[in-house]
Formats: C-alpha cells, sequence, structure tokens
C-alpha cells in the first residue's frame, strides 16, 4: 500500500496547489484572471509590462519594455519573475540603503531601467503592474527567498572579464537580433537596444556586468541559453562598455563625493 | 466693410487683448498639471482632462458671462465623477470612460435646464462680505493644498487641516521640491516689486522650473527625486459617444442621478466664480449665462473624450492675479495648451509639480489679502467674513456659501422690526 506521502504531490495536484520545484512557482495564466475590478487590472498590468513604451508612455523614457529583462511577460523563473519580487518586499536594498516597497521597487526601474520618470503612487500604472504583479504570486508563500527569484547568480570563473573576447561573442550569437550597433530592431515583434540612448542608463541593475552577465547566461540567446559563463561575463562587459544614458543618482556636483 | 475697417478693427482687438498674453500662457502652463491630477482623480486616463482643457473649455469661456473666468477639469466635480462611475466599473477602463461621459452627457442637460429656469438669479444677493471670506477661504484651502506637492508627500486628506496634518506627519518627506517651491516663491515676489510685476508668476514658474532642472544636473534625478508631470499623448481621433447598456438599467440612473449632483456642484461653482470676479473686478454679474457656457462645456465634453468640469476657483483667480481682464486669455491659453501639446510634449513632461506649487502659493497668499477688507466698523459684516471663511477651511467652500447666506439672512431679519410685514 502506498504511504500518504508518495501520493501527496498527486493531491496537491488534484486540489490546484500549486507545487514549488526547483524551477519556482507556476504563475497562473492570464486568461484566468477573474471577471471583475481586479481581474480589468491584471490585464492592464500585462499590457503594461509587455508593451511599456506604449502603454505607459507617459513616464517611459526609452524603447525597452518591462518584459525585455522579467522575460515571458514576468512569468519566467531565473528571469527576474514579477511573482517573486511581489512576494519578497518590502525589503532593504543596498542600492537606496532603506527598506523600499513593492512600489517603489517599480518607480525604480521606470527611473533607471526605463530611464524615464516614476510614476506617481496611486498611479493607474503603478497600481496595475502591482495588481499583475500579485495575480502572478497567487499561492506563493511570503518571503525573499523564493526558488526562481532573480538571476541565477555566476559562479567564479578565475578569469576577468573580457571586452575584446565578448565583442566576438556579441556578433556570433547577439547580432542577428540586436543589430550591428546595438540599438535593436523595431517593428511587430521588436527586439531591445542594448546601448544607446534608447536603451538602459548607467544606474539600472543590468548596467553591472555581474548582473547582466547572470541574465545573458540563464536566458539569452532568447529561448536556447549556450553560453558559457565566461562568455556572459565577457559580452556583459562588451555591452555595459558602450554610450548610455547617464546615472540619474551622479550630477555633476558627484565627483566632489 | 472695407479692408482698411477689418485691419483697424483686428489691431484694436491684439491691443485690446496685450494684456492677457501673459495670464493666457499662465493659464496653460497651470492647466496642464491640474488636468493630469484632476483626471486621475476622477479615475480617467489623463488624456480625458487635456482633451476637457481645450474645445470644452474654450466653449465655456466664449459663452459665459464672466470673461476671466477659466473653466475645465475640477477637484469637486471629479470627485464626485470618480464616486459615482467606480461602483460600475474599474477606473480607466473602457466601461468607466462610458460611465463618465453617460454622467457628463447628464450634468450638461441638467445644466441647459438650470439655464432655462434661470437658477443663477439666487447668487444675485450673495453680499460682499461673505464673497471676500470665500476668496480669503479659497487662498488658505489653496495654500494648504500645495503642502503635499512642496514635500514630495502624497496626501489624500478630505480637508486642509487633515492634508496639512498627514504632509508634515509623513516619515520620508523629500525637501528638494520644497527648495524649488521657495525659489518659484522668492523669484515671484520679487518681480512683483520691480517693473516685472505683469510677469510675477511666470517668472516664479521659470525660476521653479530652472532650479528643479539646475539641481537634477548638479546632484542627479535620483538625488533630488522631483516629480515631473510625464509625456502626454494626444490622438486625433478624440471624438466620442457614451453608449447605454438597456440591460443594466441601475447604471443609466446613476448616470442621470449623479448628472443632476454633478450640474448641481457645477453651476454652483460658476455662481461662486461669478460673484467673486465681479467683486474683485468691479463688473457685472450673469450666472445664468455662465452656467450656459458650463451646460456647453459638458456637453461638447461628452463628445470629445473629455470629461465633466466647472470653472475652477484656482486657475480663475490666477488668472485675474496675473492681470487677465477679458476673453482672450481664456482663449490664448487653449491655444497655447494646444500648441504646446503638439509641439513640445517632451519639454512641457519635464515641468516639476512644485514649480506649479510656488506659482499657487503666491496666488494663495494674494487670496488671503481680502481678509484685509473685514469691516471692523459693523461687526455684523466682520463676522459674516470671518465665519464664511473659517466654514471655508473646516467644512469646505460649498458649506462656507451656506453659512455666509444663513448668517447673512439672520442678520437682516434681526435688523427688521417684529411688526414689519
Amino acid at each position: 500500500m502506498a504511504s500518504w506521502h508518495s501520493i501527496l504531490p498527486a493531491l496537491l495536484l488534484a486540489v490546484g496547489i500549486p507545487s514549488h520545484g526547483r524551477d519556482g512557482h507556476r504563475p497562473p495564466a492570464l486568461d484566468t484572471a477573474p471577471q471583475d475590478k481586479y481581474g480589468d487590472l491584471v490585464k492592464m498590468g500585462y499590457a503594461i509590462i509587455t508593451n511599456t513604451p506604449d502603454k505607459a508612455s507617459r513616464y517611459s523614457g526609452n524603447r525597452l519594455s518591462c518584459t525585455n529583462c522579467h522575460l515571458d511577460g514576468g512569468r519566467k523563473a531565473g528571469a527576474a519573475p514579477l511573482w517573486a519580487a511581489f512576494v519578497a518586499y518590502p525589503a532593504w536594498r543596498i542600492k537606496t540603503d532603506r527598506v523600499d516597497t513593492f512600489d517603489e521597487r517599480v518607480q525604480q526601474c521606470f527611473r533607471y531601467s526605463l530611464n524615464g520618470i516614476p510614476p506617481a503612487f496611486g498611479s493607474i500604472e503603478l497600481t496595475a503592474i502591482a495588481a499583475y504583479s500579485h495575480f502572478l504570486a497567487r499561492g506563493l508563500a511570503v518571503g525573499p527567498e523564493t526558488p526562481g527569484r532573480g538571476f541565477p547568480l555566476l559562479a567564479k570563473t578565475g578569469q576577468d572579464p573580457n571586452r575584446d573576447r565578448g565583442r566576438v561573442v556579441y556578433r556570433q550569437h547577439c547580432q542577428v537580433c540586436h543589430g550591428e550597433d546595438g540599438t535593436g530592431i523595431p517593428g511587430q515583434t521588436p527586439m531591445p537596444p542594448l546601448w544607446g540612448f534608447a536603451s538602459y542608463n548607467k544606474g539600472a541593475g543590468m548596467a553591472t556586468v555581474t548582473t547582466a552577465a547572470a541574465f545573458i547566461r540563464a536566458n539569452m540567446p532568447l529561448g536556447k541559453p549556450v553560453l558559457t559563463d565566461q562568455e556572459a561575463l565577457d559580452v556583459a562587459a562588451y555591452i555595459n562598455a558602450q554610450v548610455r544614458p547617464p546615472d540619474p543618482r551622479r550630477g555633476l556636483l558627484s565627483i566632489f563625493r | 466693410m472695407n479692408a482698411d475697417t477689418l485691419t483697424r478693427q483686428f489691431a484694436t482687438a491684439i491691443a485690446a487683448s496685450r494684456a492677457d498674453w501673459v495670464p493666457g500662457l499662465l493659464a496653460a502652463l497651470l492647466t496642464l498639471p491640474q488636468a493630469i491630477a484632476l483626471a486621475t482623480l476622477a479615475g480617467m486616463p489623463v488624456e480625458h482632462g487635456l482633451y476637457l482643457s481645450l474645445l470644452p473649455a474654450l466653449a465655456a469661456t466664449l459663452i459665459g458671462h464672466s470673461r476671466v473666468a477659466l473653466s475645465g477639469p475640477n477637484t469637486a466635480a471629479s470627485i464626485l465623477l470618480y464616486a459615482s462611475a467606480t461602483t460600475f466599473a474599474t477606473p480607466g477602463s473602457p466601461g468607466y470612460v462610458n460611465q463618465v461621459l453617460l454622467t457628463t452627457f447628464f450634468a450638461a442637460i441638467f445644466q441647459f435646464a438650470f439655464f432655462g429656469l434661470r437658477v443663477g438669479k439666487l447668487f444675485l444677493d450673495l453680499p460682499t462680505s461673505v464673497t471676500q471670506g470665500i476668496i480669503a477661504g479659497t487662498g488658505a484651502l489653496i495654500l494648504s493644498q500645495q503642502a503635499g506637492p512642496l514635500l514630495g508627500v502624497v496626501i489624500n486628506g478630505q480637508g486642509p487641516i487633515e492634508s496639512l496634518g498627514q504632509a508634515l506627519a509623513y516619515d520620508a518627506k523629500n525637501f528638494w521640491p520644497l527648495g524649488v517651491g521657495a525659489v518659484a516663491v522668492g523669484a515671484g515676489l520679487w518681480s512683483k516689486r520691480r517693473r516685472l510685476g505683469r510677469y510675477h508668476l511666470l517668472i516664479a514658474l521659470g525660476a521653479g522650473w530652472a532650479a528643479a532642472d539646475l539641481c537634477d544636473v548638479l546632484f542627479g534625478s535620483a538625488t533630488t527625486a522631483f516629480e515631473r508631470l510625464g509625456r502626454m499623448d494626444l490622438s486625433m481621433n478624440f471624438v466620442s459617444v457614451p453608449s447605454v447598456d438597456l440591460t443594466e438599467l441601475v447604471a443609466l440612473f446613476a448616470a442621470i442621478s449623479d448628472g443632476l449632483a454633478v450640474a448641481a456642484v457645477g453651476s454652483l461653482q460658476a455662481a461662486i466664480m461669478s460673484r467673486t470676479t465681479s467683486v474683485m473686478l468691479d463688473e457685472r454679474m450673469h450666472v445664468s449665462r455662465d452656467i450656459l457656457g458650463q451646460a456647453t462645456m459638458n456637453l461638447l465634453a461628452t463628445f470629445t473624450s473629455g470629461l465633466a468640469g466647472a470653472t475652477s476657483f484656482n486657475r480663475t483667480l490666477a488668472n485675474v492675479e496675473a492681470g487677465a481682464r477679458g476673453r482672450a486669455a481664456g482663449v490664448i491659453g487653449v491655444l497655447a495648451l494646444a500648441l504646446g501639446l503638439a509641439l513640445g510634449r517632451d519639454w512641457l513632461a519635464r515641468i516639476p509639480p512644485a514649480a506649479i506649487s510656488g506659482v499657487l502659493v503666491l496666488v494663495g497668499i494674494s487670496l488671503l489679502s481680502s481678509l484685509k477688507s473685514l469691516d471692523r466698523k459693523h461687526p455684523r459684516r466682520a463676522v459674516e467674513m470671518l465665519a464664511t471663511v473659517a466654514a471655508a477651511i473646516f467644512l469646505g467652500l460649498f458649506y462656507a456659501v451656506l453659512v455666509g447666506a444663513c448668517l447673512t439672512i439672520y442678520h437682516r431679519a434681526l435688523d427688521r422690526d417684529e411688526s414689519d410685514r
């Protein structure tokens, strides 16, 4: 006779409790969102996440959409999923040296990654993004240690990142989608610009080589990540050495700090 | 009529409206943030606030009797619309927008009825003491509303005392916007005392804006964390026709009953402002025609992707303070806003609300100075004025009118002999 331990996963599935495997949480499908005011906000949030320059044009400052880093509309584990972020805040951040709320964290994405204007508290954009993230996090326990959160950390490779090697990797694996000059490819399914003034600014998390490398290693080229840890570090160093908008935390007087 | 006469008439019109250019530009710059904030307050996409500020506001300026009154997005109307439509749909959703447009339509219909019934005549008897009290009370309200933007705090208090308390009690105050507001107020006061007096509110706005940009360059925008207005996208296809869902008659009835409330509040606002500006500029008033202007505005707003609006206290009084004396200021304001949105949206996106708050502080201070007209020789007039000011601060402007009017009736009754018939 099977012990109750062995049939527990099947029981959990039968009653619809999501499993939390190594891949992290399985967020609900968008079409299961309730047909009410909350559901409307969830759908509005999804539209903003996947088409930020158009749906949050008031605040967006470049051609990037949230989903360019939070892949698959913020659903994909290992690509800074929104469900893991939602349950991790409020949290202290070294970047701000204070406890930030989820809304403040989203505002920072607009200021740095989207190189724009932080949406005001209570704005429909901020509320819709929070509602969508809350919906994705359904069934997830609150806490910072959710498997799948952020990008998987890279192990130390023993070598410094090398931009010259990175240029070769870029041409081989990235150029076809992001363009020779890194400014992306506009169109029906736009490919995001990786540098230039239509990309993230120097204050963004992605402007840190190790963070960008972790994202690239786990997710790029899209759908078939084949780079080694060292190749990811090299290409991240190459991308982040290019021209991009300045860090909003620094002004002319920063040279005296 | 020959070409010479036409040219002469045109030149005369231009000369007469020269004084209205500065207030007109200021009106455009003040309307922009208020249209955004008040559309948001009404739960509508911000573009609706801007559409209301264009054609419908222009109609109110041209049709209403009061030449300096500026109409468009309004706090009281926005709050009523939100309370009404949020019962039926999610703010910002297509269903919600339809419900607001339907309510706006009925508000317009009721205001046409008010015009026909000449309801505005009720306000002819509002005495000067009460009107002066309303002016000073509005000044106090405008000043208290600036605490939030100047301290970088979001406040949702119900009245000036609660709002002020919230702003001061908030832990994460940001003092950079306060500095920008101080620069704006300082520049405004400095230029008012010099020959630049006519331009003092525009100078205040420009100085505040420049100070914010300079601080961003020197210290970094993440350090200063100034709020900015953000970019506005207006499409040319702004025609809207609200639909009625006959399977949900409750929504239709709500649009009718709340349309009546919006119409009443909007007409009252127009009447109060008509009385106020008639005292300030020493001119005749014609409230019924002002209500006709409001009705036309709301009808146009229904079909041009707007929302219900009313006469704005702070924009109208800022208009007077900036020296407006004719309709040209309102017309120039609308044209400048349209032109700015068409050509300079990226530039206008960077207006810091803190600088706007600095301008409104100057307007508030100026309105408070009407307290100087306190009639010390006639204690009853003084009591009427002070009671109106207190009611405005603690209860709101509508109750202020009520308190002032009741006191006046009471004092008149006291003056009469018991045997009078």
